[in-house]
Protein backbone atom coordinates (compact mmCIF):
# COMPACT_ATOMS: atom_id res chain seq x y z
CA UNK A 1 0.00 0.00 0.00
CA UNK A 2 1.66 3.39 -1.00
CA UNK A 3 1.79 6.17 1.43
CA UNK A 4 0.33 9.72 0.10
CA UNK A 5 -1.12 12.29 1.43
CA UNK A 6 -4.20 13.74 0.44
CA UNK A 7 -5.93 17.04 1.38
CA UNK A 8 -8.79 16.95 -0.60
CA UNK A 9 -11.27 15.76 2.24
CA UNK A 10 -9.96 18.90 4.35
CA UNK A 11 -10.49 20.93 1.39
CA UNK A 12 -13.53 19.65 0.94
CA UNK A 13 -14.44 20.63 4.71
CA UNK A 14 -13.09 24.00 5.05
CA UNK A 15 -16.59 25.55 5.84
CA UNK A 16 -17.73 22.83 8.27
CA UNK A 17 -14.19 23.84 10.00
CA UNK A 18 -14.36 27.28 10.17
CA UNK A 19 -17.73 27.13 11.85
CA UNK A 20 -16.84 24.41 14.11
CA UNK A 21 -13.69 27.19 15.39
CA UNK A 22 -16.49 29.52 15.75
CA UNK A 23 -18.20 27.31 18.17
CA UNK A 24 -15.02 26.89 19.60
CA UNK A 25 -14.14 30.94 20.06
CA UNK A 26 -18.30 31.52 20.60
CA UNK A 27 -18.31 29.18 24.00
CA UNK A 28 -14.76 30.24 24.86
CA UNK A 29 -15.81 34.28 24.59
CA UNK A 30 -18.93 32.96 27.27
CA UNK A 31 -16.87 30.95 29.59
CA UNK A 32 -13.57 33.75 29.73
CA UNK A 33 -16.36 36.38 30.42
CA UNK A 34 -18.09 34.56 32.57
CA UNK A 35 -15.42 32.82 34.35
CA UNK A 36 -13.23 36.09 34.62
CA UNK A 37 -16.22 37.39 36.22
CA UNK A 38 -16.34 34.44 39.10
CA UNK A 39 -12.60 34.90 39.26
CA UNK A 40 -12.74 38.26 40.07
CA UNK A 41 -15.82 37.66 43.06
CA UNK A 42 -13.92 34.59 44.25
CA UNK A 43 -10.40 35.92 44.72
CA UNK A 44 -11.78 39.01 46.71
CA UNK A 45 -13.06 36.10 48.61
CA UNK A 46 -9.78 34.22 48.95
CA UNK A 47 -8.41 37.39 50.59
CA UNK A 48 -11.42 38.52 52.64
CA UNK A 49 -11.03 38.53 56.34
CA UNK A 50 -14.22 36.40 56.53
CA UNK A 51 -13.27 32.60 57.06
CA UNK A 52 -16.41 31.96 55.52
CA UNK A 53 -15.53 33.81 52.38
CA UNK A 54 -11.95 32.08 52.61
CA UNK A 55 -13.24 28.69 53.37
CA UNK A 56 -15.98 28.87 50.22
CA UNK A 57 -13.52 30.20 47.75
CA UNK A 58 -10.90 27.74 49.15
CA UNK A 59 -12.90 24.93 48.33
CA UNK A 60 -13.98 25.98 45.06
CA UNK A 61 -10.56 26.74 43.77
CA UNK A 62 -8.75 23.47 45.45
CA UNK A 63 -12.42 21.14 43.73
CA UNK A 64 -11.92 22.73 40.12
CA UNK A 65 -8.16 23.05 40.15
CA UNK A 66 -7.51 19.34 41.18
CA UNK A 67 -10.15 17.81 38.52
CA UNK A 68 -9.08 17.03 35.18
CA UNK A 69 -11.51 19.16 32.91
CA UNK A 70 -13.01 16.03 31.37
CA UNK A 71 -14.71 15.29 34.89
CA UNK A 72 -15.91 17.76 35.38
CA UNK A 73 -17.33 18.47 31.93
CA UNK A 74 -18.72 15.07 31.86
CA UNK A 75 -20.20 15.33 35.44
CA UNK A 76 -22.29 18.22 34.97
CA UNK A 77 -23.40 17.06 31.11
CA UNK A 78 -24.90 13.48 32.06
CA UNK A 79 -25.45 14.53 36.01
CA UNK A 80 -27.49 17.46 35.86
CA UNK A 81 -30.02 15.88 34.00
CA UNK A 82 -30.67 12.95 36.32
CA UNK A 83 -30.72 16.32 39.62
CA UNK A 84 -33.52 17.63 36.79
CA UNK A 85 -31.39 19.97 35.46
CA UNK A 86 -31.45 19.45 31.14
CA UNK A 87 -29.43 21.69 29.29
CA UNK A 88 -28.35 21.04 25.51
CA UNK A 89 -24.24 19.96 24.84
CA UNK A 90 -23.34 23.88 24.24
CA UNK A 91 -24.88 25.48 27.22
CA UNK A 92 -24.06 22.60 29.72
CA UNK A 93 -20.60 22.97 28.22
CA UNK A 94 -20.45 26.27 28.82
CA UNK A 95 -21.61 25.74 31.82
CA UNK A 96 -18.40 23.53 32.73
CA UNK A 97 -15.55 25.53 31.05
CA UNK A 98 -16.89 28.55 33.21
CA UNK A 99 -16.84 27.25 36.32
CA UNK A 100 -13.30 25.66 35.49
CA UNK A 101 -11.93 29.07 34.11
CA UNK A 102 -13.41 30.96 37.13
CA UNK A 103 -11.30 29.06 39.27
CA UNK A 104 -7.76 29.61 37.36
CA UNK A 105 -8.50 33.49 36.85
CA UNK A 106 -9.68 33.51 40.72
CA UNK A 107 -5.55 32.54 41.27
CA UNK A 108 -4.34 35.02 38.63
CA UNK A 109 -6.00 37.81 40.25
CA UNK A 110 -5.56 36.53 44.00
CA UNK A 111 -1.67 36.96 43.52
CA UNK A 112 -2.51 40.22 41.56
CA UNK A 113 -4.11 41.52 44.74
CA UNK A 114 -1.61 40.18 47.14
CA UNK A 115 0.83 42.60 45.16
CA UNK A 116 -1.20 46.14 45.12
CA UNK A 117 0.63 48.07 47.34
CA UNK A 118 -1.55 48.31 51.09
CA UNK A 119 -1.10 51.92 51.31
CA UNK A 120 -3.04 52.05 48.23
CA UNK A 121 -5.98 50.40 49.47
CA UNK A 122 -5.26 52.98 52.63
CA UNK A 123 -4.79 56.67 51.24
CA UNK A 124 -8.77 55.19 49.39
CA UNK A 125 -9.82 54.93 52.98
CA UNK A 126 -8.38 58.34 54.22
CA UNK A 127 -9.66 60.45 51.61
CA UNK A 128 -13.26 58.56 52.65
CA UNK A 129 -13.99 56.14 50.15
CA UNK A 130 -16.11 52.38 51.15
CA UNK A 131 -14.34 49.15 51.04
CA UNK A 132 -16.68 48.52 48.26
CA UNK A 133 -15.85 52.17 46.35
CA UNK A 134 -12.19 50.83 46.81
CA UNK A 135 -12.82 47.77 45.18
CA UNK A 136 -14.50 48.72 42.67
CA UNK A 137 -12.51 52.13 41.45
CA UNK A 138 -9.19 51.17 42.44
CA UNK A 139 -8.22 47.58 43.50
CA UNK A 140 -10.09 46.14 40.40
CA UNK A 141 -8.56 48.00 37.56
CA UNK A 142 -5.44 47.92 39.42
CA UNK A 143 -5.59 44.31 39.22
CA UNK A 144 -7.49 44.05 35.54
CA UNK A 145 -3.83 45.79 34.21
CA UNK A 146 -1.72 43.85 36.11
CA UNK A 147 -2.52 40.71 35.39
CA UNK A 148 -3.20 40.91 31.96
CA UNK A 149 -0.39 39.21 30.48
CA UNK A 150 -1.10 36.08 32.81
CA UNK A 151 -4.94 36.36 32.23
CA UNK A 152 -3.99 36.36 28.40
CA UNK A 153 -2.15 32.80 28.98
CA UNK A 154 -4.85 31.64 31.29
CA UNK A 155 -7.86 32.86 28.63
CA UNK A 156 -5.89 30.82 25.50
CA UNK A 157 -5.19 27.65 27.99
CA UNK A 158 -8.86 27.75 28.15
CA UNK A 159 -9.91 28.06 24.38
CA UNK A 160 -7.88 24.94 23.62
CA UNK A 161 -9.62 23.21 26.38
CA UNK A 162 -12.69 24.50 24.64
CA UNK A 163 -11.54 21.20 22.40
CA UNK A 164 -13.13 18.92 25.41
CA UNK A 165 -16.07 19.64 24.30
CA UNK A 166 -15.93 17.08 21.12
CA UNK A 167 -16.51 14.29 23.86
CA UNK A 168 -20.07 15.39 24.42
CA UNK A 169 -20.21 15.54 20.99
CA UNK A 170 -20.56 19.63 20.80
CA UNK A 171 -19.99 20.23 16.72
CA UNK A 172 -16.49 22.38 17.22
CA UNK A 173 -13.17 21.80 15.36
CA UNK A 174 -11.59 18.72 17.10
CA UNK A 175 -15.09 16.96 17.07
CA UNK A 176 -15.13 17.59 13.19
CA UNK A 177 -11.45 16.51 12.81
CA UNK A 178 -12.14 13.44 14.54
CA UNK A 179 -14.97 12.67 12.51
CA UNK A 180 -13.40 13.15 9.28
CA UNK A 181 -10.34 11.16 10.10
CA UNK A 182 -13.01 8.47 11.22
CA UNK A 183 -14.88 8.44 7.92
CA UNK A 184 -12.01 9.11 5.29
CA UNK A 185 -8.79 7.48 7.20
CA UNK A 186 -7.18 10.76 6.62
CA UNK A 187 -5.28 10.69 10.12
CA UNK A 188 -2.75 12.69 8.98
CA UNK A 189 -4.50 15.22 7.11
CA UNK A 190 -6.98 15.79 9.53
CA UNK A 191 -4.77 15.99 12.82
CA UNK A 192 -2.15 18.34 11.00
CA UNK A 193 -5.60 20.50 9.69
CA UNK A 194 -5.99 20.81 13.52
CA UNK A 195 -2.67 21.35 14.28
CA UNK A 196 -2.67 24.56 11.99
CA UNK A 197 -6.16 25.69 13.15
CA UNK A 198 -5.10 25.79 16.61
CA UNK A 199 -1.58 27.55 16.21
CA UNK A 200 -3.03 30.05 13.82
CA UNK A 201 -6.20 30.40 16.31
CA UNK A 202 -4.17 31.09 19.33
CA UNK A 203 -1.65 33.32 17.75
CA UNK A 204 -4.26 35.71 16.25
CA UNK A 205 -5.40 35.53 19.95
CA UNK A 206 -2.57 36.28 21.57
CA UNK A 207 -1.61 39.22 19.52
CA UNK A 208 -5.05 40.00 19.79
CA UNK A 209 -4.70 40.14 23.61
CA UNK A 210 -1.26 41.80 23.44
CA UNK A 211 -2.99 44.37 21.73
CA UNK A 212 -5.22 45.04 24.98
CA UNK A 213 -2.32 44.51 26.97
CA UNK A 214 -0.46 47.56 26.00
CA UNK A 215 -3.96 49.90 26.08
CA UNK A 216 -4.90 49.10 29.53
CA UNK A 217 -0.82 48.93 30.82
CA UNK A 218 -0.69 51.34 33.67
CA UNK A 219 1.81 54.21 32.37
CA UNK A 220 5.29 54.34 33.29
CA UNK B 1 -10.11 81.09 63.99
CA UNK B 2 -9.15 79.40 67.30
CA UNK B 3 -12.16 76.84 67.98
CA UNK B 4 -10.88 73.18 68.95
CA UNK B 5 -10.30 71.05 66.39
CA UNK B 6 -8.76 68.24 67.17
CA UNK B 7 -9.39 66.52 71.05
CA UNK B 8 -7.50 63.53 71.99
CA UNK B 9 -7.78 62.20 75.38
CA UNK B 10 -6.15 59.11 77.41
CA UNK B 11 -5.39 57.52 73.60
CA UNK B 12 -4.14 54.03 74.66
CA UNK B 13 -3.64 51.62 71.62
CA UNK B 14 -1.89 48.01 71.74
CA UNK B 15 -0.58 45.57 68.67
CA UNK B 16 -1.89 42.02 70.73
CA UNK B 17 0.27 42.46 74.29
CA UNK B 18 3.04 45.20 72.58
CA UNK B 19 1.45 48.61 74.10
CA UNK B 20 2.18 51.37 71.83
CA UNK B 21 0.10 54.28 72.72
CA UNK B 22 0.56 54.49 76.76
CA UNK B 23 -2.23 57.31 77.12
CA UNK B 24 -1.59 60.59 74.69
CA UNK B 25 -3.61 63.72 75.59
CA UNK B 26 -3.23 66.35 72.59
CA UNK B 27 -5.54 69.56 71.53
CA UNK B 28 -4.99 71.22 68.06
CA UNK B 29 -7.64 74.58 67.84
CA UNK B 30 -8.20 75.28 64.31
CA UNK B 31 -4.94 77.09 62.27
CA UNK B 32 -2.42 75.13 64.81
CA UNK B 33 0.06 73.37 63.22
CA UNK B 34 2.20 70.81 65.60
CA UNK B 35 4.94 69.13 64.68
CA UNK B 36 5.61 65.45 66.43
CA UNK B 37 9.30 64.21 66.96
CA UNK B 38 11.10 60.93 68.51
CA UNK B 39 12.95 58.08 67.86
CA UNK B 40 11.75 55.10 65.87
CA UNK B 41 8.78 52.92 66.99
CA UNK B 42 7.78 55.32 69.67
CA UNK B 43 4.02 55.54 68.04
CA UNK B 44 4.48 58.65 65.95
CA UNK B 45 2.47 56.89 63.16
CA UNK B 46 0.21 54.61 65.19
CA UNK B 47 -1.07 58.24 66.91
CA UNK B 48 -1.47 59.35 63.59
CA UNK B 49 -3.48 56.28 61.89
CA UNK B 50 -5.66 56.30 65.12
CA UNK B 51 -6.96 60.15 64.49
CA UNK B 52 -7.46 59.23 60.71
CA UNK B 53 -9.38 55.43 62.30
CA UNK B 54 -6.63 53.54 60.42
CA UNK B 55 -6.07 51.90 63.23
CA UNK B 56 -8.92 50.72 66.23
CA UNK B 57 -7.93 51.63 69.74
CA UNK B 58 -8.73 50.22 72.81
CA UNK B 59 -9.02 53.17 75.41
CA UNK B 60 -9.51 57.24 75.22
CA UNK B 61 -11.56 59.32 72.72
CA UNK B 62 -10.54 61.37 69.63
CA UNK B 63 -12.97 64.19 68.82
CA UNK B 64 -12.89 66.28 66.09
CA UNK B 65 -14.92 69.96 66.51
CA UNK B 66 -16.00 68.48 69.37
CA UNK B 67 -17.90 65.19 68.41
CA UNK B 68 -16.18 62.12 69.20
CA UNK B 69 -14.85 59.98 65.84
CA UNK B 70 -15.09 55.95 65.58
CA UNK B 71 -16.35 54.75 68.62
CA UNK B 72 -19.51 55.96 70.85
CA UNK B 73 -20.30 55.88 74.23
CA UNK B 74 -23.09 54.97 75.67
CA UNK B 75 -24.03 53.92 79.31
CA UNK B 76 -20.77 54.20 79.73
CA UNK B 77 -20.31 51.29 77.24
CA UNK B 78 -17.51 52.01 74.17
CA UNK B 79 -18.80 50.45 71.12
CA UNK B 80 -17.26 50.86 67.62
CA UNK B 81 -19.44 52.95 65.18
CA UNK B 82 -20.59 51.25 62.16
CA UNK B 83 -18.15 51.17 58.95
CA UNK B 84 -20.40 53.29 57.19
CA UNK B 85 -20.02 56.31 59.92
CA UNK B 86 -16.14 55.30 60.31
CA UNK B 87 -15.99 55.89 56.36
CA UNK B 88 -17.77 59.38 57.46
CA UNK B 89 -15.51 60.10 60.50
CA UNK B 90 -12.59 59.22 58.51
CA UNK B 91 -12.72 61.92 55.82
CA UNK B 92 -13.13 64.99 58.60
CA UNK B 93 -8.88 64.26 58.71
CA UNK B 94 -6.67 64.30 55.42
CA UNK B 95 -3.56 62.26 56.08
CA UNK B 96 -0.32 62.19 53.67
CA UNK B 97 1.98 58.97 53.76
CA UNK B 98 5.55 58.57 53.44
CA UNK B 99 5.20 56.27 50.62
CA UNK B 100 2.71 58.70 48.51
CA UNK B 101 0.23 55.93 48.13
CA UNK B 102 -0.78 57.48 44.92
CA UNK B 103 -3.48 55.40 42.85
CA UNK B 104 -1.30 53.97 39.51
CA UNK B 105 -3.61 53.51 37.74
CA UNK B 106 -5.60 57.35 37.24
CA UNK B 107 -3.31 60.85 36.28
CA UNK B 108 -3.01 63.10 38.70
CA UNK B 109 -5.72 64.92 38.15
CA UNK B 110 -7.95 61.71 38.25
CA UNK B 111 -6.29 60.43 41.56
CA UNK B 112 -7.60 63.58 42.92
CA UNK B 113 -10.96 64.03 41.47
CA UNK B 114 -11.91 60.08 41.84
CA UNK B 115 -13.26 61.43 45.94
CA UNK B 116 -14.17 64.49 44.97
CA UNK B 117 -16.83 62.14 42.62
CA UNK B 118 -17.01 59.66 44.11
CA UNK B 119 -17.42 60.88 47.71
CA UNK B 120 -18.90 64.19 47.68
CA UNK B 121 -20.39 63.53 44.51
CA UNK B 122 -19.93 66.55 42.89
CA UNK B 123 -19.47 67.08 38.94
CA UNK B 124 -17.09 65.98 36.59
CA UNK B 125 -16.33 69.42 35.64
CA UNK B 126 -16.29 70.82 39.17
CA UNK B 127 -14.35 68.09 40.08
CA UNK B 128 -11.63 68.56 37.22
CA UNK B 129 -11.73 72.16 38.40
CA UNK B 130 -11.18 71.54 42.03
CA UNK B 131 -8.57 69.08 41.02
CA UNK B 132 -6.68 71.56 38.64
CA UNK B 133 -7.07 74.38 41.04
CA UNK B 134 -5.14 72.12 43.65
CA UNK B 135 -2.27 70.69 41.33
CA UNK B 136 -1.42 74.95 40.21
CA UNK B 137 -1.45 75.41 44.45
CA UNK B 138 1.25 72.95 44.78
CA UNK B 139 3.07 73.88 41.87
CA UNK B 140 1.89 71.40 39.13
CA UNK B 141 0.14 73.22 36.60
CA UNK B 142 0.65 71.14 33.76
CA UNK B 143 0.96 68.23 35.29
CA UNK B 144 -2.79 66.90 35.52
CA UNK B 145 -2.37 64.41 32.59
CA UNK B 146 0.80 62.64 33.88
CA UNK B 147 0.51 58.86 35.71
CA UNK B 148 2.66 58.92 38.73
CA UNK B 149 4.89 56.54 37.15
CA UNK B 150 5.99 59.39 35.10
CA UNK B 151 6.42 61.97 37.88
CA UNK B 152 9.27 62.19 40.46
CA UNK B 153 8.76 61.21 44.51
CA UNK B 154 8.99 64.84 45.02
CA UNK B 155 5.81 65.41 42.28
CA UNK B 156 3.97 62.59 43.69
CA UNK B 157 4.09 63.52 46.88
CA UNK B 158 2.80 66.85 45.88
CA UNK B 159 -0.18 65.13 44.18
CA UNK B 160 -0.71 63.53 47.34
CA UNK B 161 -1.06 66.24 49.64
CA UNK B 162 -3.51 67.95 46.90
CA UNK B 163 -5.39 64.86 46.79
CA UNK B 164 -5.71 64.81 50.49
CA UNK B 165 -6.73 68.14 50.94
CA UNK B 166 -8.86 69.05 48.24
CA UNK B 167 -11.25 66.98 49.77
CA UNK B 168 -11.19 69.81 52.44
CA UNK B 169 -10.55 69.02 55.39
CA UNK B 170 -10.93 69.85 58.73
CA UNK B 171 -7.56 69.13 60.08
CA UNK B 172 -4.45 67.52 57.65
CA UNK B 173 -2.39 64.65 58.88
CA UNK B 174 1.55 64.08 57.25
CA UNK B 175 3.61 61.24 58.27
CA UNK B 176 7.12 61.54 57.28
CA UNK B 177 5.88 62.75 54.09
CA UNK B 178 9.77 63.47 52.80
CA UNK B 179 11.25 60.59 54.58
CA UNK B 180 11.00 58.36 51.07
CA UNK B 181 12.04 61.26 48.96
CA UNK B 182 15.85 62.31 47.25
CA UNK B 183 17.41 64.66 49.87
CA UNK B 184 16.88 67.67 46.83
CA UNK B 185 13.44 66.55 46.32
CA UNK B 186 12.61 67.69 50.16
CA UNK B 187 11.78 71.12 50.16
CA UNK B 188 9.78 71.75 47.21
CA UNK B 189 7.37 69.40 49.16
CA UNK B 190 8.18 71.00 52.66
CA UNK B 191 7.46 74.38 50.76
CA UNK B 192 3.87 73.25 49.78
CA UNK B 193 3.31 72.48 53.48
CA UNK B 194 4.62 75.42 55.04
CA UNK B 195 2.44 77.61 52.75
CA UNK B 196 -0.75 75.56 53.44
CA UNK B 197 0.86 76.42 57.30
CA UNK B 198 0.62 80.29 56.36
CA UNK B 199 -2.89 79.83 54.91
CA UNK B 200 -4.08 78.90 58.23
CA UNK B 201 -4.25 74.86 57.58
CA UNK B 202 -4.81 73.15 61.20
CA UNK B 203 -2.07 70.30 60.90
CA UNK B 204 -0.38 67.56 62.20
CA UNK B 205 3.05 66.58 61.58
CA UNK B 206 5.21 63.79 62.30
CA UNK B 207 8.78 64.44 60.27
CA UNK B 208 12.28 64.03 61.11
CA UNK B 209 13.25 67.22 59.75
CA UNK B 210 14.19 69.57 62.17
CA UNK B 211 14.87 72.28 60.79
CA UNK B 212 11.11 71.98 59.36
CA UNK B 213 9.62 71.45 62.51
CA UNK B 214 11.34 74.55 64.53
CA UNK B 215 10.13 76.90 61.41
CA UNK B 216 6.72 75.60 60.70
CA UNK B 217 5.28 74.66 63.69
CA UNK B 218 3.47 76.63 66.97
CA UNK B 219 4.02 73.95 69.23
CA UNK B 220 6.43 70.66 69.35
CA UNK B 221 5.77 67.59 70.69
CA UNK B 222 8.54 64.67 71.67
CA UNK B 223 6.89 61.40 72.09
CA UNK B 224 9.00 58.15 73.87
CA UNK B 225 8.19 54.89 74.27
CA UNK B 226 3.99 55.79 73.42
CA UNK B 227 3.39 59.07 75.94
CA UNK B 228 4.33 62.76 74.66
CA UNK B 229 7.34 63.29 76.97
CA UNK B 230 7.40 66.90 75.96
CA UNK B 231 5.90 69.33 74.46
CA UNK B 232 6.24 73.45 73.97
CA UNK B 233 7.83 76.04 71.48
CA UNK B 234 10.15 75.09 68.71
CA UNK B 235 11.97 77.20 70.86
CA UNK B 236 11.47 75.24 74.07
CA UNK B 237 12.19 71.99 72.64
CA UNK B 238 15.19 72.80 70.22
CA UNK B 239 16.76 75.36 72.13
CA UNK B 240 16.47 74.67 75.67
CA UNK B 241 15.80 71.18 76.08
CA UNK B 242 15.79 70.24 79.90
CA UNK B 243 15.19 66.28 79.70
CA UNK B 244 17.94 63.84 79.42
CA UNK B 245 15.86 62.04 76.38
CA UNK B 246 15.09 64.70 74.68
CA UNK B 247 18.35 66.15 74.66
CA UNK B 248 19.85 62.50 73.69
CA UNK B 249 17.42 62.12 70.69
CA UNK B 250 17.87 65.80 69.28
CA UNK B 251 21.66 65.22 69.16
CA UNK B 252 21.36 62.44 67.02
CA UNK B 253 19.62 64.34 64.37
CA UNK B 254 20.37 66.53 62.23
CA UNK B 255 19.05 70.60 62.17
N1 LIG C 1 0.62 46.61 62.44
C1 LIG C 1 1.41 46.47 63.51
N2 LIG C 1 1.41 45.32 64.22
C2 LIG C 1 2.19 45.17 65.30
N3 LIG C 1 3.00 46.11 65.79
C3 LIG C 1 3.05 47.29 65.15
C4 LIG C 1 2.27 47.53 63.98
N4 LIG C 1 2.53 48.79 63.55
C5 LIG C 1 3.42 49.29 64.41
N5 LIG C 1 3.75 48.41 65.37
C6 LIG C 1 4.68 48.65 66.49
O1 LIG C 1 4.24 49.79 67.18
C7 LIG C 1 5.35 50.53 67.62
C8 LIG C 1 5.18 51.98 67.18
O2 LIG C 1 5.23 52.02 65.77
P1 LIG C 1 5.07 53.37 64.95
O3 LIG C 1 5.07 52.98 63.53
O4 LIG C 1 3.91 54.11 65.46
O5 LIG C 1 6.40 54.14 65.32
P2 LIG C 1 6.98 55.49 64.74
O6 LIG C 1 7.18 56.39 65.89
O7 LIG C 1 6.12 55.98 63.63
O8 LIG C 1 8.37 55.05 64.20
P3 LIG C 1 9.18 55.51 62.89
O9 LIG C 1 9.88 56.78 63.23
O10 LIG C 1 10.13 54.40 62.63
O11 LIG C 1 8.18 55.68 61.78
C9 LIG C 1 6.59 49.87 67.09
O12 LIG C 1 7.16 49.13 68.13
C10 LIG C 1 6.07 48.95 66.01
O13 LIG C 1 6.85 47.81 65.94
MG1 LIG D 1 6.37 56.18 61.54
Amino acid sequence: MDFYIDYSVITSSLGILFHALGIDLYMTLFSVVLGTLIGLVVAFALVSERRIFRILSGTYVAVIRNVPLLIIVLFIYFGLPDAGFVFSEIPSFIFALTIYAGAYVAEVFRGGILAIHKGVGEAGMAIGMSNLQIIIFIKIPILIRSTMPALSSTYISIFKDASVAAIISVPELTFHIRKINLETFRTIEAWSTATVFYVVSCFLIAFLLRRVERRVAIPK
Amino acid sequence: MTERVLEISKLHKSYGDHKVLNGVDLDLNGGDVISIIGSSGSGKTTLLRCVNLLEEFQEGVIKIDGREIGYSNSKGKRSKVNNKQVTKDRALTGMVFQSFNLFPHLSAAENIMLALRKVQKKSKKESAEIAQHWLERVGLPDRGSSFPGQLSGGQQQRVAIARAIAMNPKLMLFDEVTSALDPELINEVLDVIKSLAVEGMTMLIVTHEMRFAYEVSKKVIFMNDGVIAEQGTPDEIFKNASSERLTAFLKNTRF
